[in-house]
């Protein structure tokens, strides 16, 4: 979603009501409900409810430590597939567009989700796109397995949060993806092929799925790559 | 003629009886299926979702997951890929075993020129904290044990073959040859050892029509013969040649010496860390 495309939080909420109430629920000043809901409007008002930090202090059960860190991986993947894909420069017209905004919601996501888990976050991956961000015909057909992906993933955790806020939270994530998905698609399938919206019902993965299916892209790699060069210059003293 | 009497009635009451009810059975299992489906549609419950995409089947009940590794999403490495490990410090401590209490060697990075040279190792197994490496010290291919938190692990796809016999040298990436070539190797009195080596490091040097070439790699491996040559202590290497006319043959101090060109291209794409395997086929 484009950010011109809703009014900002100040707009919608010109007299500060909602601030107001929301500061007397929570026992927050208005300053530091302020301050923290500006951490966390990249994710949605959902967030709100998850002070940083809150899962890095045993606040949290440990499987939704676990899913939020699930979440966490896929969000890194996708936002460094966005970033390199708009490094590269092989992208234009709506496809550009779409990855520009995507890419700011993805790299938001990963931001609050680690905010959220402080310490508790696992460290971002190493990645290798395999060449895929390179042309916008392959860039366009990742980022729909991506999307999809992601889609399925959060929808697979569902059932399987127990907090009410994560819950929140992972939804307000999944209805993101489930845009991105359709954009993508659309762009691609200009409304045929692929649907935007194919099924009446979406279908999930498990975690397990999901992992098997990450890693059978090659996407995460264990290590980064070693590189050639970096030659000393001297006097080689080998044998001969 | 149908059957009037009273048992010919009795029959046909319990046909029609039996039939009413068989009706009434199957209409209240079809009735109760689909009130169970409607409400639970209705219900939207999260822990199962109320339709399946396809056919109404079962959802599978998920599972809460207990912990989360990001390694989990990893792909492993694929056939044929090592792992370098490159030190963080000046110098590396070098175990017998696993959590050892005193290093058995302790391992500095050299200088040349002036120039600090990487400390690099050849990883061969993993243990949690720890790695089994090849070491760049006597006797030849030696190993050890270093802490994982002493090193950078990086993975190359690199590996070099060197045939004496056939004076061949073939470089591989991954599952192809992307580099072949003639050698000169060592000659009787001072022969290129065998076994599993590895990169240890990239000297360019001043005259690239000298002696040495464009480039020279050291090696992990060590001469026989030699425990000291121009200054170093007998480290075999791969370099470029001012005699391109001795490749082919068996002239050298025990290194291995390549044309200018390979040399260089070599030292474009090869990383410090990458494995030489020496064999005389």
């Amino acid at each position: 979603m484009s950010n011109t495309d809703l009014p900002g939080f100040a707009e919608l909420d010109r007299d500060g009501a909602i601030e107001e109430a929301a500061s007397k629920v929570d026992g927050h000043t208005r300053q530091a409900f302020l301050r923290r809901t500006g951490a966390f409007m990249g994710a949605g008002a959902a967030f709100a409810a998850l002070p940083a930090g809150a899962f890095a202090q045993g606040g949290a059960s440990k499987g939704d430590v676990a899913i939020l860190n699930f979440a966490l991986t896929l969000e890194y993947l996708e936002s460094a597939f966005y970033a390199e894909a708009l490094s590269k420069g092989a992208l234009k017209g709506e496809t550009k567009k779409f990855a520009d905004v995507v890419a700011a919601h993805e790299k938001t996501h990963v931001t609050t989700l680690k905010s959220v888990l402080g310490s508790s976050a696992v460290k971002e991956p190493q990645f290798n796109f395999k060449g895929t961000t390179a042309s916008q015909s392959t860039f366009q057909q990742t980022s729909i397995v991506l999307e999809d992906t992601g889609v399925k993933a959060y929808l697979g955790q569902a059932g399987n949060i127990k907090a009410k806020a994560v819950l929140k939270s992972a939804a307000s994530i999944l209805a993101i993806e489930a845009r991105h998905a359709s954009w993508i698609r659309n762009i691609v399938g200009n409304g045929s092929s692929p649907s935007p919206a194919p099924e009446s019902f979406q279908s999930s993965l498990t975690m397990s799925a999901v992992l098997a299916a990450v890693q059978g892209t090659g996407f995460i790699t264990s290590m980064p790559s070693a590189s050639a060069g970096g030659a000393t210059s001297g006097n080689p003293s080998v044998t001969g | 003629m149908r059957g009037t009497g009273p048992r010919t009635l009795m029959h046909r009451f319990f046909r029609t009886r039996t039939r009413t009810l068989l009706t009434g059975a199957v209409l209240l299992v079809l009735s109760a299926g689909v009130a169970l489906l409607v409400s639970a549609t209705l219900a939207g419950r999260n822990d199962k979702p109320a339709v399946a995409a396809r056919g109404f089947a079962p959802p599978r009940q998920p599972r809460s997951p207990a912990k989360f590794s990001a390694s989990a999403a990893q792909s492993p490495l694929p056939r044929g890929v090592s792992v370098v490990a490159r030190a963080r410090g000046r110098r590396v401590a070098v175990f017998g075993h696993p959590g050892a209490r005193s290093p058995a060697l302790r391992i500095a990075e050299r200088r040349l020129d002036g120039h600090r040279i990487p400390l690099v190792f050849l990883v061969t197994a993993r243990r949690p904290g720890w790695i089994r490496a090849y070491v760049p010290a006597r006797p030849n291919r030696r190993q050890g044990w270093i802490r994982e938190a002493d090193v950078t692990l990086a993975q190359d796809p690199y590996r070099i073959r060197i045939n004496l016999t056939g004076h061949r040298i073939e470089v591989w990436k991954g599952r192809r040859i992307v580099e072949r070539g003639r050698i000169a190797t060592g000659k009787a009195l001072s022969p290129t050892p065998t076994g599993r080596y590895y990169v240890t490091d990239l000297v360019k040097p001043p005259n690239p029509n000298g002696f040495y070439g464009p480039y020279a790699f050291g090696l992990s491996a060590f001469s026989p013969v030699y425990t000291s040559f121009e200054g170093g202590n007998g480290q075999v290497g791969i370099h470029g040649t001012s005699d391109p006319s001795a490749l082919g043959r068996n002239v050298s101090h025990g290194c291995i010496r390549v044309a200018n060109a390979a040399i260089t291209r070599l030292a474009r794409r090869v990383p410090i860390g990458t494995p030489v395997d020496i064999s005389r086929s």
